[in-house]
């Protein structure tokens, strides 16, 4: 690739100055478009010309057959447009033609450097070519070609643009019998089709093959055809090399397209037929290839050449009119060919073999065209530029384009170079490798040589198991915005003295105390002294006089209350009194306005769902009242997973509540997720001092060691991405991913220092809760598996999903004797006990120890039981499948197996 | 595996101060016996030989031990304050707030009693069976949690069997599943226990006679029973002395032990030994034992219908159709005139009769599915019915007692409701709905029989009704 993306910097800047010249083309063209954007708008202009039926047909054709003729002055108003159109484009090649060739100056100077001879004779035969075409044009008006090229031109784009092979069939079906009239004779309609046809078959098949794939891969792949155009100029060498790094994406055009090479080879050697069999068939398209062309490069006599192959598939009869009709013209171009050119196209022509010969034949229509749209966007920052050191790069498995720097790919590589989508089929055997612990041995080597590593070491792993086991807080990520609102809440409390509510709504682990716990430290820092916190939880305080005692307590020891007055207070009245008294604001209770300020209490009530279900909801009542009634300053912060939780306040209650919310939710995106979970693996340069104390030798390096380490676990080590994401799609939860970091942390010693991913996923260390309760099933005896079995095919025999212990046994009891007649009348000697039906009192013992594990639970309240009948009259549930029990289980004696399988 | 655990834990408490870790696994699997000895090696005994730096107490509450979650509470403080050698005042503890005061509190002086850095001061609060526990308050397991919030410098440890998904509502709990011991460990295990009465012949021979009897009883019982460790070595050790016996009888030696194994066959294949009871039943070495234990049962059958008087026994009987009858099929066997209808009964006929378990859609015998309720009244009815039935045979006996069946009648209905109230106290009969609704012989009472299919045969036979005619099935 790489010496194909100068190229691509040419097509980008020469496409933008084409664009501009397009936009006065046509009107309706919004500047700087897509160019998919402006050609599907021409597309539309061009269907509707041309509407379906062959008589549309007819009638789009003899539109713009007006249109053409309206060069000539007959046109109507319609045609007159066309005209005005014409004219523009007309002086657009001209603006072109000189744009052209300055960019190939430009552009091609480090070509020149290559090949300096020959691109200057190029440029020179352009440059002759461009100043011919004019004349050419103008004498051979009735050719019409510059008309011509337009409309080409927007066949070629609705092709790129759409992506239905049928309409853009249709389109192409228009374009060629109006391209046909241009020729001498209408009665050129009739062939036409078919003579199209073969030009457009191969590329149908290309588009169906993309039909997924977007313009911009469309234009791409124009691109990569049209260096290879461009490259083939200059040195023969040079266009193998990228036809063949082409090659697998044109498969299937391959054949045809080789076929048709080797006939032009053929063209070639056979020295002078060649120009003259080309000469006939460029009559539509050469012509105007040159009109656009010339300034390119010499690319555009390969597409003569290639022009005549798409000619040569078609009966000879066909073109026999044309060929007479473009003689002249094409002859005065192939004058023009210089006799060197004609070999260097001979000697790459094989090489192109690789290249479709839709694209050949596309770029040749298309030429400007293609320059137009050949915008490369990069799919990372949607950026078009493409400087040197940044390059668009484009993956040689599918279509992807993008920056080297949006990428990550510091040196473009030797060769093909593929996205990651791609790589994993082709680097399968370095993940092999991997495994096979290469890629480990590799990695141990480079620890680098850093002084006390051990130390260091043993710093880390305690800060960051502080992190992990949630002794330190972690910071808060992405969540700047909460964290704003909370804080301004707080803030406005503490400082402005305003009675604050607010509720912060997120599910478990994501950070809802972490929040409010930084909130309060940061403001801390500057007005400890100003406010007091009161912490309550749900789960502790499980009702308002127990939580009122609390705030008593808490607010005393704050504020230095004599004991003896906690004590004092014994009941929940009394409590509550003197804790309003102490909220309420001093001149409310005096009576008159006096100078105090109250100190502000911010009260924060974890699990505040819980807190709604006291009785008659007074504590959140009270707090709320006086949060909302200026009563005193205090900021009542509620935390809490449920999100309908203002629901459950009572209507008085609602209506003292402020309404503000903060939503915290889970982290979005896999990239979100590694930034939370990093921290627990890695210390910030912000950190350090903080967290690993005063700086010493080596410090430095080893923390440069530790996090580009446990970076790239990340970038590169495909298991730990695989475990990361097995948590971000399961749960989300970041407490849970630090929970599994611990022991991997906890364990890494100097010796075995690079963290590998192998130290996360080993199972026997797994701290994870049980998936299920299947985990029991391998430590129960066989009587307990076989009633188990027994209850659990009742579930399916009876059609209830309820059993108790009396049809459970009846069940096993009879399939066990059913087992043992099988196997006493097959011969099969009896083994030991395991026909054995267990007596009734043991069956029962094991019931109950199935009841014990939670494997059978009892069905609804009133399900038959009753204090006096224990388990074994109750009806109870099961709560594995019949199928769960063997899958969980591998050493399931076969007879029980049968049972799980055959009801 | 233990190794595994072993260092796991650690990890999770010493390495890593975790605020809380779940240990879970079936029973006997060795959650507070490795959780004891690790926390009893990681906390030095003493003062003096403890790392100064690193100090780690624990403390276990056993929840089998506390009979209500306030006990629970008042027993961690207790633990606590013993452990951290608290001297002031132990307040009360009554709900889970008092118990996060106090126990901040006593961490709170117990890490600020010595000068130096206190960091390393931690305490490990094992929670055994806390999922067992009795009237626990709602909140326990969430609440204990968050102890680790609130207190810095706590570990709380809960030992459980099956942990309920996110059952502390809290995410990124670390568990450690204790698996359950596998046939090979199972009988390491058992190895290293002594049998009571050795050999005569030797230690050595006994080490070898009791590894392949223990094998044997994994094979033959435990392993379809009892298969936990406990339960495993306490048939073993039952079983033991009968299967020596031979050999201290000098009848057999240890040598060939494939003859002792036959010569003791019955006893692998007894399930009584499984089964629990108090009375230690122990079967004598004979190959009798299947009889014995067959007439054990008859006769604590026999007890029943041997203490209790015929009225009752026969109200027994009624109470136990009641309970298994459909109503709607009363007609058929209790009505004077359907009599013939009952005894054409017995046989029936190729169109009813059906092979079990081939149907999809299996009817559940109604013997199966327990007993139902039923209301005094209709009970009373067939008892009375059944009175007449189990009188036939007696009229045929003789004359004499016929007379006093004859008196019984006369005396009335008081006694019949006192025998109800007795079968009820015995808790033979079971009265639904609130203890104390209602008037228990009120005739709308529903009343549910607690006995089952085995004793109420032997009571019809005792009585001479057979049971099995008035079942409808």
């Amino acid at each position: 690739m790489a010496p194909a993306s100068p190229a691509v910097t040419r097509k980008r800047s020469r496409a933008l100055l084409v664009d501009e010249a397009l936009d006065e083309l046509s009107p309706q063209k919004e500047k700087s478009g897509t160019p998919g954007l402006g050609s599907l708008k021409r597309r539309k202009l061009n269907t509707k010309a041309s509407s379906s039926g062959s008589e549309g047909r007819w009638g789009s054709i003899g539109q713009k057959f007006s249109g053409l003729s309206g060069l000539f002055g007959l046109g109507d108003g319609n045609g007159k447009e066309t005209l005005d159109n014409a004219d523009d484009v007309d002086e657009l090649v001209g603006d072109r033609d000189i744009w052209q060739v300055d960019s190939t100056e430009n552009e091609a100077s480090p070509r020149v450097k290559k090949s300096n001879g020959e691109t200057k004779s190029t440029r020179d035969t352009t440059n002759v070519m461009s100043q011919t075409t004019k004349p050419r044009r103008q004498q051979n008006l009735k050719a019409n070609e510059p008309d011509n090229d337009i409309w080409e031109v927007e066949a070629s784009e609705e092709d790129m643009a759409s992506n239905s092979g049928a309409h853009r069939h249709r389109g192409r079906g228009k374009i060629d019998p109006k391209k046909s009239m241009l020729a001498p004779a209408p009665m050129a309609k009739g062939p036409d089709p078919s003579l199209k046809r073969p030009r457009g078959r191969p590329r149908k098949s290309d588009i169906l093959r993309k039909a997924k794939a977007d313009s911009r891969q469309e234009t791409r792949q124009r691109m990569v055809s049209q260096n290879l155009e461009v490259a083939d100029a200059p040195n023969g060498r040079e266009s193998g090399r990228t036809s063949d790094e082409t090659s697998p994406q044109s498969g299937s055009e391959l054949a045809p397209s080789s076929i048709t090479a080797r006939r032009i080879r053929g063209d070639k050697e056979a020295g002078t037929p060649g120009p003259i069999q080309r000469a006939p068939k460029g009559i539509l398209t050469p012509t105007k290839n040159m009109g656009k062309r010339l300034g390119k490069s010499v690319t555009f006599e390969q597409k003569g050449g290639e022009l005549d192959l798409g000619f040569k598939d078609l009966p000879s009869s066909a073109n026999r009119r044309e060929q007479k009709a473009s003689l002249v013209v094409s002859s005065s171009l192939d004058s023009r060919r210089t006799p060197d050119n004609q070999v260097q196209f001979a000697a790459t022509g094989s090489n192109q073999s690789a290249q479709s010969t839709e694209d050949m034949s596309r770029t040749a229509a298309e030429d400007d065209s293609s320059d137009r749209s050949d915008e490369i966007v990069c799919q990372a920052c949607s950026g078009l530029r493409s400087r040197k050191g940044n390059q668009i790069l484009l993956c040689d498995g599918c279509d992807f384009s993008v920056h080297q720097k949006c990428y990550g790919v510091p040196v473009i590589p030797e060769g093909d170079w593929y996205c990651k989508e791609c790589r994993p089929s082709s680097e399968a055997e370095m993940e092999v490798d991997m495994i096979n612990g290469t890629g480990i041995a590799t990695a141990e080597s480079n620890i680098p040589d850093i002084v006390g590593l051990e130390v260091h070491l043993k710093k880390i792993q305690r800060t960051l198991l502080d992190r992990l086991t949630g002794q330190k807080r972690i910071r808060l990520r992405g969540h700047d915005e909460q964290m704003q609102k909370v804080h301004q809440v707080v803030e406005q409390t503490v400082l402005a003295g305003e009675g604050n509510s607010m509720l912060v709504i997120g599910g478990r682990g994501c950070g809802k105390t972490t929040l409010v716990e930084s909130v309060i430290s940061d403001i801390s820092t500057d007005h400890r002294e100003k406010f007091h916190v009161v912490r309550l939880n749900g789960f502790i305080h499980t009702d308002d006089k127990v939580a009122l005692r609390e705030i008593w307590r808490q607010l005393g020891r704050e504020m230095d209350v004599e004991g003896d007055l906690a004590t004092k207070t014994s009941n929940h009245a009394d409590t509550l009194a003197t804790l309003l008294a102490l909220l309420s604001h001093p001149s409310e209770i005096s009576g008159s306005s006096s100078e105090q300020i109250a100190k502000s209490v911010i009260f924060v009530l974890d699990e505040f769902d819980l807190f709604t279900t006291h009785a008659r909801q007074t504590l959140l009542y009270n707090l709320f009242d006086i949060a909302q009634a200026r009563k005193a300053p205090i900021a009542v912060l509620g935390l809490t997973t449920r999100v309908d939780v203002v629901e459950s306040l009572e209507k008085r209650v609602k209506s003292r509540f402020s309404h503000r919310y903060v939503y915290l939710s889970l982290a979005r995106s896999l990239p979100m997720f590694w930034e939370i979970c990093k921290q627990g693996l890695t210390v910030d340069a912000g950190e350090v001092d903080v967290e690993l104390g005063p700086e010493q030798p080596g410090q430095k390096e080893f923390l440069l060691f530790w996090n580009a380490m446990v970076d790239d676990l990340y970038t590169n080590d495909d298991h730990f991405k695989h475990y990361l994401q097995s948590y971000f799609y399961r749960n989300k939860s970041v407490p849970a991913f630090f929970g599994s970091c611990i022991l991997p942390i906890a364990s890494l010693s100097p010796s075995s220092l690079p963290l590998a991913s192998r130290a996360f996923l080993s199972s026997a260390l797994s701290v994870s809760p049980p998936d299920s309760k299947l985990h029991i099933l391998p430590g129960l005896s066989e009587l307990e598996l076989a009633l188990l079995i027994a209850a659990a095919r009742l579930d399916i025999i009876l059609d209830t999903d309820t059993c108790n212990f009396a049809m459970a046994y009846d069940e096993y009891c009879s399939l066990t004797s059913r087992h043992k007649i099988q196997t006493s009348s097959t011969g099969v000697a009896a083994l030991g006990s395991s026909t054995k039906v267990w007596g009734k009192d043991v069956a029962l013992g094991a019931w109950e120890k199935l009841a014990a594990y939670e494997l059978l639970v009892p069905a609804g309240i009133g399900g038959g039981g009753g204090r006096d009948f224990g388990i074994a009259g109750r009806m109870m549930k099961v709560d594995v499948g019949l199928e769960e029990i063997t899958g969980s289980l591998d050493g399931l004696a076969g007879v029980m197996a049968k049972w799980c399988r055959e009801i | 595996m233990l190794l595994n655990i072993n260092v796991n834990v650690h990890f999770q408490i010493r390495a890593a101060p975790c605020r809380n870790v779940v240990l879970y696994g079936l029973e006997a699997t060795g959650k507070s016996s490795i959780s004891k000895a690790l926390l009893g090696q990681l906390s030095p005994a003493d003062e003096t030989t403890s790392d100064s730096e690193d100090q780690l107490r624990h403390a276990i509450i056993n929840s089998t031990e506390c009979v209500s979650g306030r006990h629970l509470l008042e027993k961690t403080v207790a633990e606590v304050a013993n452990i951290v050698g608290w001297q002031g005042k132990i307040g009360r503890c009554e709900n889970l707030a008092q118990l996060v005061v106090e126990l901040g509190k006593m961490l709170d002086r117990w890490t600020t009693l010595d000068d130096h850095d206190t960091g390393g001061k931690r305490l490990a609060l094992v929670f055994d069976g806390i999922d067992r526990q009795r009237e626990a308050p709602p909140t326990l397991l969430p609440a204990l949690a968050r102890l680790g919030e609130i207190i810095p410098n706590i570990t709380v440890i809960y030992i459980v069997t099956s942990p309920r998904p996110n059952f502390l509502h809290l995410p990124g709990v670390p568990h450690i599943h204790f698996p359950a011991y596998t046939k090979p460990e199972l009988l390491q295990i058992i190895s290293l226990t002594e049998p009571t009465p050795q050999l005569p012949t030797g230690k050595h021979d006994t080490k070898e006679v009791w590894s392949r009897f223990s094998t044997a009883v994994y094979e033959s019982l435990s392993k379809h029973s009892d298969r936990d460790i406990i339960s495993f070595r306490r048939v073993c050790s039952r079983l033991w002395p009968r299967f020596i016996q031979p050999i201290l009888d000098g009848s057999l030696s240890p040598t060939p032990f494939s003859r002792l194994l036959v010569a003791n066959r019955s006893l692998f294949q007894n399930d009584a030994v499984l089964v629990p009871s108090i009375i230690s039943s122990l079967p004598t070495p004979s190959t009798k034992s299947n009889i014995q234990t067959q007439i054990q049962s008859q006769a604590q059958t026999q007890g029943l219908t041997a203490q209790l008087p015929h009225t009752s026994r026969l109200l027994l009987l009624a109470a136990y159709l009641a309970s298994f009858n459909p109503p709607r099929t009363d007609i058929i066997h209790f009505m004077k005139s359907a009599t013939l209808r009952r005894k054409k009964k017995g046989g029936g006929t190729a169109l009813t009769s059906k092979t079990p378990g081939v149907s999809k859609n299996r009817k559940i015998s109604r013997k199966l599915l327990g007993p139902q309720a039923f209301v005094v009244e209709r009970m009373l009815a067939i008892f009375h019915y059944l009175r007449e039935d189990a009188s036939v045979p007696r009229k045929q006996e003789g004359r004499r007692r016929d007379g006093m069946e004859r008196r019984e009648d006369v005396i009335g209905s008081a006694d019949l409701y006192m025998a109800i109230a007795t079968l009820s106290s015995l808790r033979l009969l079971v009265k639904l709905g609130a203890a104390n609704a209602g008037d228990a012989l009120d005739g709308s009472s529903r009343y549910r029989v607690a006995v089952g299919w085995d004793v109420v045969r032997s009571l019809g036979r005792s009585v001479g009704v057979e049971v099995e005619d008035y079942l409808a099935d």
